[in-house]
């Protein structure tokens, strides 16, 4: 990360762009959080929080966010991601979410299905992302 | 270092440092109270309820049917004139502590404060108007110890003229049931029954495997045998073969189960009466609405396809037609009939509708009544509120509430409001944690 332009008299400015991160991550455990308790129980806690005004909010900080990086110039480095120690805890997550969607079905349909689902997302993550990589 | 400094590489000064810390700080006890808001909410719930009085046909209207008490109608231009009173029934699902009424009315209105606003709690059916006592039920065949032998049809008492024409038509005579001769003015009288060549309307027939019942001269075909004995004994119809299909045009629509019947289909059930089923919303509804799962009769598809599908049954329906309530103070029975309940108080008519199984309802409880009175809202002058403590409702049985308000002026209402909280008990707790116990087994197991 490094920051051109800086002045001090924008220091409150500066403040919010730190409050709005801070923010921000909370907001996403929140998001997080709600999308997994209504994995397991539908309506739970998005009887209590609207899962739009939530996503308004992630939206609105991270315009916030953008438009004071602009402002002072921040820009940053692409940290590369880890693939080895992200990966396989996703695709478990992952894996159990879908399957806890169809728990309707048999378990060897449901297994195939979930299977089936992550392999489409990964073909599209690899059509995605791909070109960026390389 | 702090923990979890997504911008530790932006550097502020030291005054502007603290006032982040400071500012960050209050954040997360702001962030942390407000998840421990929403904790609280899941676990000790509030039920809002409303209605719009200038929507009344609004989908998100949850109070049920506002109404002024003589008339039993909706209040014409939402006004409820002087010395009416404007009842409307509340129906949350839960264990609450304390109710919160507020009414807001139109500007101009008269002012109603301390107006008291009365609260009871039973089934919503169960606070119909009681209407006159209910007879023999169509079909039943009846007899005197002077010897006359009569027949139910079309609610009417109709006596055979003779002996010989119950020969000749081929009643049964163990069908008839003897009873007194004050028991036969549970009926309109109707004319005698003079031609053994014609069949009363409601006569039963067994052709086959089939049970029928002739209307208008028409043969009205059980849609099984099951249904059929949900309301009648086999010994009631008349043992006929097939030659006798021919004498009578067969009715294209089905006689079903009787009226008020639990039925089960796939993963649901349904209340069926009057030729519709109402799909029950889910068995929290099915259990704060009194019904026995003992009492749930397993049923095919053409059995339930003889009645025209109706929206959900929810914790705002009443008990539709045909429902049967027993009253635990009195131990009399109730049936359910065009939103009046009708006492079923002679044994020999209680005798024709056993097969029934009644909800448990109580009607000294049903008449228990607290109050509070209407204060002006601090925030809005056009809005009155009170808060009744419910806790003396809990052991009683029922899941409406019935609020009524009696206006000594004339009043044009905006919104009706009943807020019903829960109390910050164990009890709540632990009954909370056992409902999301029991939806995660549901849903997960």
């Amino acid at each position: 990360m490094q920051i051109k332009n800086f002045h001090i008299t924008k220091n409150s400015l500066l403040i919010t762009y730190k409050l709005s991160y801070d923010l921000l991550l909370l907001l996403l455990l929140t998001f997080a959080v709600t999308l997994i308790a209504e994995s397991l129980l539908p309506g739970l806690i998005s009887s209590k929080i609207s899962l739009t005004k939530l996503s308004f909010a992630i939206f609105l900080i991270l315009s916030l966010i953008i438009y004071l990086g602009k402002n002072f110039g921040i820009s940053y480095e692409i940290s590369k991601i880890n693939k080895n120690k992200i990966l396989p805890p996703l695709i478990l997550f992952s894996f159990l979410l879908i399957g806890s969607s169809l728990l309707k079905f048999t378990l060897w349909e449901n297994i195939i299905i979930t299977i089936t689902t992550l392999f489409v997302f990964f073909l599209f993550y690899e059509l995605i992302f791909i070109d960026k990589e390389k | 270092m702090r923990l979890f400094d997504l911008t530790e590489k932006i550097q502020l000064d030291s005054d502007s440092r603290r006032q982040y810390d400071i500012a960050r700080l209050v954040l997360h006890v702001i962030f942390f109270l407000t998840m421990l808001f929403v904790m609280y909410r899941i676990l000790f719930p509030i039920v809002p309820l409303d209605f719009d009085m200038n929507s009344p046909t609004a989908i998100r209207n949850n109070i049920s049917s506002p109404r002024i008490e003589l008339t039993n109608d909706f209040p014409a231009k939402k006004m409820i004139q002087t010395n009416d009173t404007l009842l409307f029934n509340a129906n949350p699902i839960g264990k609450f502590s304390e109710t919160t009424i507020s009414l807001t009315l139109e500007k101009g209105s008269s002012d109603i404060q301390d107006t008291p606003v009365k609260i009871r709690k039973s089934y919503q059916s169960f606070f119909y108007p009681t209407g006159k006592q209910v007879g023999f039920k169509d079909s039943t065949l009846l007899f005197t110890s002077n010897g006359n032998y009569y027949m139910i049809s079309n609610g009417a008492l109709r006596k055979f003229a003779d002996t010989n024409i119950i020969l000749a038509m081929g009643y049964p005579k163990s069908a008839f049931l003897e009873v007194t001769v004050d028991d036969l003015k549970l009926n309109k009288p109707g004319p005698d029954i003079i031609d053994a060549n014609i069949y009363p309307d409601d006569t039963l027939f067994a052709i086959d495997d089939t049970y029928y019942q002739i209307k208008n001269q028409s043969l009205i075909p059980f849609v099984s045998a099951t249904a059929f004995l949900t309301q009648f004994d086999s010994a009631l119809a008349i043992s006929k073969n097939t030659d006798f299909l021919s004498n009578y045009p067969e009715s294209e629509t089905y006689a079903g189960f009787a009226d008020g019947t639990l039925a089960s289909f796939a993963d649901a059930v349904f209340i069926l009466s009057a030729g519709k089923s109402y799909p029950i919303e889910n068995e929290v509804t099915f259990a704060a609405m009194g019904f026995d799962w003992n009492n749930v009769i397993p049923v095919t598809s053409s059995e339930l396809g003889a009645y025209k599908k109706q929206k959900q049954f929810t914790n705002n329906s009443p008990h539709p037609d045909g429902t049967i309530f027993l009253d635990q103070d009195s131990n009399k029975l109730f049936i359910i009939k065009d939103k009046q309940k009708l006492s079923i108080e002679n044994k020999a008519v209680l005798g024709t509708y056993s097969k029934q199984k009644p909800i448990i309802a109580n009607s000294k409880d049903a008449q228990k009544e607290y109050s509070c009175n209407l204060k002006k809202s601090f925030f809005d002058s056009s809005t009155y509120k009170c808060n009744i403590p419910l806790e003396k409702f809990a052991s009683l049985i029922g899941n409406d509430f019935e609020v009524s308000t009696f206006f000594k002026g004339n009043v044009t209402m905006n919104h009706i409001n009943a807020t019903f909280s829960t109390p910050l008990a164990w009890d709540s707790f632990m009954n909370s944690l056992s409902i999301i116990k029991k939806r995660l087994n549901k849903n997960n197991l």
